[in-house]
């Protein structure tokens, strides 16, 4: 049984087992309105009460929670290192969930969200590391938090985010493949993403260009280990090679680039990952001068989608260069016919979002596990 | 508000009337006789007109040329309006870029033609090019925000696909950075300079750029022209930086809006500029040479800010 802690920090005052908190206000010297015990939050929430276990923690402020973990982690001493399973992934579930539901309510700025885990995500993960050592169920079902949480970040392209996640995960996972690829895939985007300085513009911002460059090139050397390590651990993900053959690229290291991209395309059965291996595999040669051998790669991605606008951008451009404009403008005027697509989407577009549309499947099954 | 920019028209000539010969394509051919390249003329900040074919010295690659004056009224322009219609553009930002493009429409000739290309993570023909200049200003009322950004994708698009005998006008709009093109700068660039279009790209002043940058050349090109007074270079977004250099390699521009306000002024000055261009026409002294051919343009005797491409390309057979 969890039992909420019995504190009086910060004016809080709390009652055991399934009792309400009641807090006292200091500062007007009364009682405010009591709260739902956190286990009867988590009952209400696992018994499929979602909605209502998730606004009743509005009064929940950081202290509280830490509060909470102190009494966790002391009774799970007296238990001898257990807890009841259930209610702390229903636990964990709730505060994820409000955690997910305050980034919903964060400021949008041009289409991006504010980025950062609150205090209910921050508690939700210290919850994990008390229910990680349970049992090997609770560990599959912590591995596969880590992982939907960290999909999740990726999502709204809170990519340091997804880096806190992915450490917290190697920490209990160190050789799960997926993991790392989801931090490599991480530290790739947040350096596709990082505009290349212009450091001729303007001489008094030379440093802050440099350091720019330094942190572009530290990221993508990050993106490359950990790549590395997941194809190590499982040699057949695909994804992590493709990956590892784009970030070798923009390593400018074109000659190690080559031979992951053409494996992938030995090996690799899934749509989606051949496309984008003729089309990365079309650029590297493309930028060492071998136009026809490019130009092939770009026809075989445009063949695999004939509706991808990316590939159909490519070979014309290819097709321009090498002096065949007619059938440039041909290819690239057939593309446009096809426009909008509408889904699937055209796997070049949603590359830098790697496999984060899987994050709400995710969190779905591990919501349903704590149903009672 | 300085109004200068310029463009090449490279013509294969054949039968009819020269001008009307100039292919669209961004390659041509080694049979290349007649070369067309449209510059304008500024004196501090205003157009500079009544000049004569006399007035201008034109070299192709290091040899004066015998140069003509085209009336730029019996050249159409084929006009393509590229716009950038991520999620970033949503609000007040697209109804003024709907009421600049409107602006941009209304400054064009009857003869003229226009497009309408938009891009997000997805580029589109919202409206191919048509005499019809209203057809163009209801696909304008249609743009739906959303996505990421193409932008190089969306310039190589709007340079590529325009088919016409005449010459094309691309004018790009973008808010912010690329984010999902599957070309470089440097790879559009290289299209855009084989190209017969004139490139004028516009943009919002963000929080790095100064004020008295705004709407004026690159502070390279307006040195090497003997015009501008700028004190030092600003910190300018790569992304922009990038953009000013693909335009200015057209002897286009870029363009900065110094709010979202501020962009139906700035399209109806390209409008304007348009309309106050010399077209200069020569058939190249040593004959059709294969490979980069490098424009210099000079003002004979008179003082004035000349803005033209710096060349174009001729393919090989």
């Amino acid at each position: 049984m969890l039992v909420p802690a019995l504190l009086s920090a910060g004016g809080v005052v709390a009652l055991a087992g399934d009792e309400p908190i009641v807090k006292w206000d200091q500062k007007v010297g009364r009682i405010e309105q009591p709260q739902p015990s956190p286990l009867a939050l988590a009952r209400m929430y696992a018994s499929g009460r979602r909605a209502e276990a998730i606004a009743a923690l509005d009064g929940w402020s950081e202290a509280d929670m830490k509060a909470e973990l102190v009494s966790l982690r002391s009774e799970m001493r007296k238990m001898g290192g257990h807890l009841p399973e259930r209610p702390l992934r229903a636990a964990v579930m709730l505060h994820t969930d409000r955690e997910l539901y305050e980034r919903l309510q964060s400021p949008v700025v041009e289409s991006v969200r504010e980025c950062g885990i609150n205090a209910h995500g921050g508690y939700a993960r210290a919850l994990i590391a008390l229910l990680v050592v349970q049992s090997d169920q609770s560990r599959e079902f912590v591995r596969r938090w880590l992982t939907a949480m960290a999909l999740s970040s990726h999502w709204d392209l809170c990519l340091d985010d997804v880096r806190r996640w992915t450490h917290e995960g190697l920490k209990w996972f160190p050789k799960d493949a997926q993991m790392l690829l989801l931090q490599g895939t991480a530290s790739e985007v947040s350096a596709a993403l990082t505009p290349v300085p212009a450091l001729f513009a303007d001489p008094s911002h030379r440093s802050e260009g440099l350091s720019d460059i330094a942190r572009r090139r530290q990221e993508l050397s990050e993106a490359r280990r950990d790549l590395e390590a997941a194809l190590a651990v499982d040699p057949d993900l695909h994804e992590a090679r493709l990956r590892l053959g784009r970030v070798l690229w923009r390593l400018e290291k074109p000659q190690d680039a080559r031979a992951p991209l053409q494996t992938v395309l030995e090996r690799a059965q899934e749509p989606w990952i051949l496309y984008l291996a003729h089309l990365f595999l079309g650029r590297v040669l493309e930028d060492a001068g071998e136009l026809p051998a490019a130009t092939e790669h770009y026809r075989a991605a445009l063949a695999i989608d004939p509706g991808a606008q990316a590939a159909a951008v490519a070979l014309s451009q290819a097709l321009l260069v090498g002096g065949n404009d007619g059938e440039g403008r041909e290819v690239l005027a057939r593309a446009l016919k096809q426009a909008p697509r509408g889904q699937p989407r055209d796997a070049y577009m949603s590359y830098h979002l790697g496999r984060s549309n899987l994050a709400e499947g995710l969190l779905d099954a591990l919501r349903a596990e704590t149903l009672e | 508000m300085t109004a200068a920019s310029a463009a090449v028209v490279v013509a294969a000539v054949a039968a009819g009337p020269a001008f009307a010969q100039a292919p669209a394509t961004p390659v041509f051919g080694a049979r290349v006789e007649t070369v067309y390249v449209d510059a304008f003329v500024t004196r501090d900040g205003q157009a500079v007109r009544g000049l004569t074919a006399a007035d201008f010295e034109l070299k192709d690659n290091g040899e004066v040329q015998d140069v003509q004056l085209v009336t730029s009224d019996q050249i159409p322009l084929v006009s393509v309006l590229a716009f950038d219609t991520s999620g970033s553009v949503a609000g007040p930002k697209l109804a003024a870029l709907e009421a600049a493009g409107g602006a941009f429409l209304d400054g064009l000739k009857p003869a003229d033609e226009a497009a309408l290309i938009t891009f997000n993570e997805e580029v589109r023909w919202a409206s191919e090019p048509t005499t019809d200049k209203g057809r163009v200003k209801t696909a304008l009322g249609g743009i739906r925000p959303r996505g990421g950004t193409a932008v190089m994708d969306g310039l190589f698009t709007a340079v590529t696909l325009p088919v016409s005998k005449a010459r094309s006008l691309v004018v790009l709009f973008s808010d912010g950075e690329d984010n999902l093109s599957w070309l470089s700068d440097g790879q559009v660039k290289s299209v855009v300079e084989r190209s017969n279009a004139l490139v004028h790209v516009v943009g919002i002043a963000s929080a790095a750029a100064v004020p008295e940058m705004s709407n004026t050349a690159s502070p390279q090109v307006a040195r090497s022209q003997g015009g501008g007074t700028f004190q030092s270079r600003t910190l300018e977004a790569p992304h922009n930086l990038k953009l000013r250099q693909i335009a200015e390699s057209t002897g286009g521009r870029f363009w900065t809006a110094e709010s979202p306000d501020r962009l139906r002024q700035t399209f109806a000055a390209i409008a304007e500029a348009m309309s106050h261009r010399y077209v200069l026409r020569y058939d190249p002294q040593s004959g059709p040479r294969t490979g980069w051919h490098r424009l210099e343009l000079r003002l004979r005797g008179k003082a004035g800010r000349i803005e033209a491409r710096r060349g174009y390309w001729v393919a090989g057979r």
